[in-house]
This record gives structure tokens, sequence and C-alpha cells, in this order.
């Protein structure tokens, strides 16, 4: 499974991870390193994974890696919880410091960056076969995000891809699939309405919890 | 959110749930006009937009922590770690060579012509510009960043600790610039002063922009967005102790468009320092604030006269 998952390194729930992160951020506005290393721990494969996905190039991701996790320690001030968790406000910037690089190489990232190069000290989850890590970590909330991944249809997960990663417009993924622009938004307003129920049960989970 | 299909020319945002315009902003590929559509909701205070996008925002990022693990090369936390240490610039002893007192708007005021206005500012240029004209070049192959500086509360607000009322002036104009700007995918950096509680410059200025306070922000009406940069810096020049010059390297920025108070101290500060790293400096006289009239139309045209260090090459 996910490092996301794994975060506490107890198999709790990831609703508990989230809210613990909005602590770490309070820790590392009063410049707190230690806060800053467990954050590192946390995140740094989430942000280096996007980042490699995005780019295409190890070489860049670790770049993207620097210039993220700089910039969240320089600014832990601005991260406003309201507006979302500590983990969308990493995958922002990550994304908006990859999609960046890739204008300014004016280099187009590989469509599949699956097959990463050997020295980037790891490979993407593959969709089907769990980590190693997933079978260490039990409780319900990981079947809960395993079926919600399940549940997105092969169009509504590409059409999700080409936004984010590849920073299509509707309208080009439209010419691109050979889908009707409208269905294009409705496939990916439907796919992040799964991805929200999932996690609105993760936190209800975890408050009926504590 | 309304499971038909929408018209497939596109959207009737005003016909659109809260709920799908926040899955498509979270998700990217909104056209730049759609997209401004839904940033001037989330300015105007739309709360029901702004919990929605949140929401959606979250969605999206379990699926990315889901999807995306790839463990970092071990070495990089160490260096990062390092870094930022180097970066933090909180106990940096003050360099005692600065003069106590900032004395640009009163130089400025020594070396302007009586009659000196923005008509002649203008004309000044021209005339520079006939007498030592920049080689051809393409504007196309410009890559421009647009650097905001000091546009925060402690600067801005009636009765802030270092007020700067023609600052207030120029936000409109800024605002228009900005909105211009990232319609066209340039990047925004926000250059913030920035200092501990306990810093030694307050020895010579009142207790100004300290980190973590309400005063040390940007004004709302200029609120960064999500895509912008901020950085943070202490002294006159956006280039002095940032790390604002290699993320300019790295986004192939050759052109800069300084913008923000006051024309006489840190944009003046920035501009001859930008210069010297070859970048080409642009001061658009509607989105700068001196600390005074004239102190504006001395630094503009202190800036006006001089060219880059060997200008960075435009691809």
């Amino acid at each position: 499974m996910t490092q996301l998952l794994s975060a506490s390194g107890d198999g709790q729930n990831p609703g508990r991870a989230w809210q613990e992160d909005v602590e770490l951020m309070s820790r590392l506005d009063r410049r707190d390193m230690e806060a800053m290393s467990q954050l590192y721990d946390r995140y740094s494969a989430m942000v280096n994974g996007l980042a490699l996905r995005i780019t295409g190039h190890p070489g860049d991701a670790a770049e993207v890696m620097q210039e993220v996790f700089t910039q969240v320690w320089r600014q832990a001030a601005n991260y406003e919880s309201g507006r979302g968790s500590v983990v969308s406000w990493l995958c922002t910037i990550t994304r908006t410091r990859a999609l960046d690089l890739v204008r300014a190489r004016a280099r187009r990232p590989a469509l599949e960056a699956e097959r990463a190069p050997d020295d980037c000290r790891g490979e993407p989850q593959d969709r089907d076969e769990p980590s190693p890590e997933a079978h260490v970590i039990a409780g319900q909330s990981v079947v809960m995000v395993k079926n919600a991944m399940t549940q997105l249809s092969a169009p509504e997960r590409r059409a999700i891809e080409l936004a984010y990663y590849e920073d299509l417009s509707h309208s080009e993924i439209a010419a691109l699939t050979g889908l009707p622009l409208g269905t294009v938004k409705t496939h990916i307003a439907r796919a992040v309405r799964k991805l929200k129920m999932t996690v609105e049960a993760m936190q209800g989970q975890e408050a009926a919890r504590t | 959110m309304n499971d038909q299909d929408p018209k497939s020319t596109g959207l009737e945002f005003e016909q659109t749930s809260a709920e799908a315009l926040a899955a498509w902003y979270a998700v990217g590929g909104l056209s730049p006009e759609e997209r401004e559509e839904i940033d001037a909701r989330l300015r105007s205070g739309d709360p029901t937009l702004a919990a929605e996008l949140a929401k959606a925002s979250d969605g999206v990022a379990l699926l990315i922590a889901q999807e995306w693990a790839v463990p970092p090369a071990p070495d990089l936390k160490e260096r990062l770690m390092e870094a930022l240490l180097k970066a933090e610039p909180v106990g940096r002893q003050k360099d005692e060579t600065w003069p106590a007192v900032a004395s640009g708007a009163t130089e400025a005021g020594a070396f302007m012509d009586a009659d000196a206005d923005l008509k002649a500012l203008s004309r000044y240029f021209e005339q520079a510009h006939q007498r030592f004209p920049f080689p051809p070049e393409s504007d196309r192959a410009a890559r421009k960043a647009v650097l905001v500086i000091d546009m925060l509360h402690d600067y801005v607000d009636e009765h802030a600790p270092m007020e700067a009322p023609l600052a207030r002036a120029i936000v409109p104009a800024l605002q228009e610039l900005l909105e211009l700007e990232r319609e066209r995918g340039t990047p925004i950096f926000y250059i913030n002063d920035s200092h501990p509680d306990d810093d030694r410059d307050f020895d010579v200025w009142p207790k100004h922009a300290v980190r973590g306070t309400a005063g040390a922000r940007v004004i709302p009406q200029l609120a960064p967005r999500v895509q912008d940069y901020q950085v943070e810096r202490v002294s006159y020049s956006a280039f002095f102790e940032t790390g604002l010059e290699g993320m300019l390297e790295r986004m192939g920025v050759t052109d800069l468009v300084l913008t923000g108070q006051a024309a006489d101290a840190c944009v003046l500060g920035t501009a001859i320092d930008a210069l010297m790293r070859g970048f080409r400096v642009e001061v658009p006289e509607r989105c700068v604030a001196g600390l005074t009239e004239e102190g504006k139309i001395f630094a503009l045209r202190r800036i006006g006269m001089l060219k880059p260090y060997q200008p960075k090459k435009r691809r």
C-alpha cells in the first residue's frame, strides 16, 4: 500500500494521520526541525512519486522534492487546515512545481512513467499488487481505500490522469479520447465524488473511534 | 452533482453545482476563463465552494497517495535538512555597515529636477533608449516572472508601523497586471519582508513584518494563489540571502517585472541586484509606489538608465 496508509507505522487509520499532520504544521511554523523530519518521512515517497510521474525524470523529481520541502519549511504558516489536508497541500505544491519544471524545459513527460529508471530507488506501486507494507497493515480503512480505487471506472481514471498528471485541458482530453467534452467533465466529477466519499468515511471512522 | 452529461459545448457555470466545480478545479484541466471564474467566486468568499474544494482536494490527494510512492534517494533527506538549516534566517546578525537611516527618499529629492514629473520620466526613458538601444531581440523568447514586493499589511494598511500611503493607490493596477500575467502562465513571486521577533533591524526601524504575524501577510486584495511563490527576505534586495536566484535560473527566467513598494527602497535594491545578475528589468510605473512620488521618479530613472550585466539569453 502507500506511505500514507503506513504513515504512523502502526497501521492506524489515515484519518488520524491526517489530523496529526495539522499538528506537525504548527510545529513547523515554530521552526521545529524534528517536525520537518517526521513530515519528510511520511510524505517524501509520495512527493517524489508524484514528481516523478509528472516530470518523468528522477533528477527532476529530486529537484522538485527539494523545492517542495523548502517551500513547506518556509511557508508552513500559510497552510490553512480549512482548505484541505496537509497531504492535499503537498500534492498541490508538488504538482505545480513539477509542471513548472516540465514547462520550463519544454519537455513532455513520458505518459507512462511506470518504467522508472533504475536509479530512482524504487518503483511506483503496482496497481494490482500491493506493496509489502500493505500486508502488515490491518484495518478496515485500508480495505475501504482499495475499494474506492477499484470503484473508479477506466475512463474516469484516465480522465483524471490526463488532467492531473499531463496537464491537459478538458477539451484536449475530449479530443484525445474521442469522448464529448461534457462526458469528460462528468467522469472527473464522478471520480472525485467517489474519492471524497472514501475520505469522509475514513474521517467518520476515526471520529467514531475517538 | 448532476450525473447527466452537461452540454457537449462545455458548462454553464451558474447552473453547475459547487461540488462539480470544486472537482474540476482540484483535478485541473479547466480553461483559464473557467478557472478565473472559480477563483473569483473563491475570492468573493463563497463558503460552499471553498468547503467543496477542500473535500475535493483531499479526495484527489488520497488517489495520489494511494498510487504514487517512490522512496527518494536515501541521502536526499540529509542534504535537504542541511539546506533548510542554512536557509533559516533566524539568528542572522545584522551587518553593522548598513546605514542606520534609509536615505533614498532624501537623496531623490536632491537629484530631482524641479519640474520632474511622470511625463518627463517617459521622455527620459525614450531618450535613453534612443541613445543606447538594446540589440534587436525577440520578445517572444523571453521567459518572464513578476515580483510583487512587500504588499504587506505592515506597509500598506493605514496606521501600519511602516505605512507607505502611496502603496494603497497601486492596488487596482497591480490586481489587473497579476490577473493578466496569471492568464499567460507567468510565474508570480511574492517577495515578503519577514523578520524574527527579536531582529536587530528593529533597532533602527519600527517593529514590522514579524514572521507569523498578521502584519507580515500580503494584503487580501493581492492574496497569493496556490500556484504562486512566496519568498521571505530580510533586507532591501529580494536576492539577498534568499533562494530566489536559483529558482529563477531553474525556471529559465530571463526577464523580471518588478512591482510593489517601495520603488525607492526595496524595488530599487532588487532591480540593481537583478541587473547585476543579467535579468532584464521592467518596472511598470502604475504598479510601483514610492515612499514619495519624487523618490519613485528618482528610482525609475536610475533603473531605466541601467542595462543588465551579460543579459540572460532568451531561448
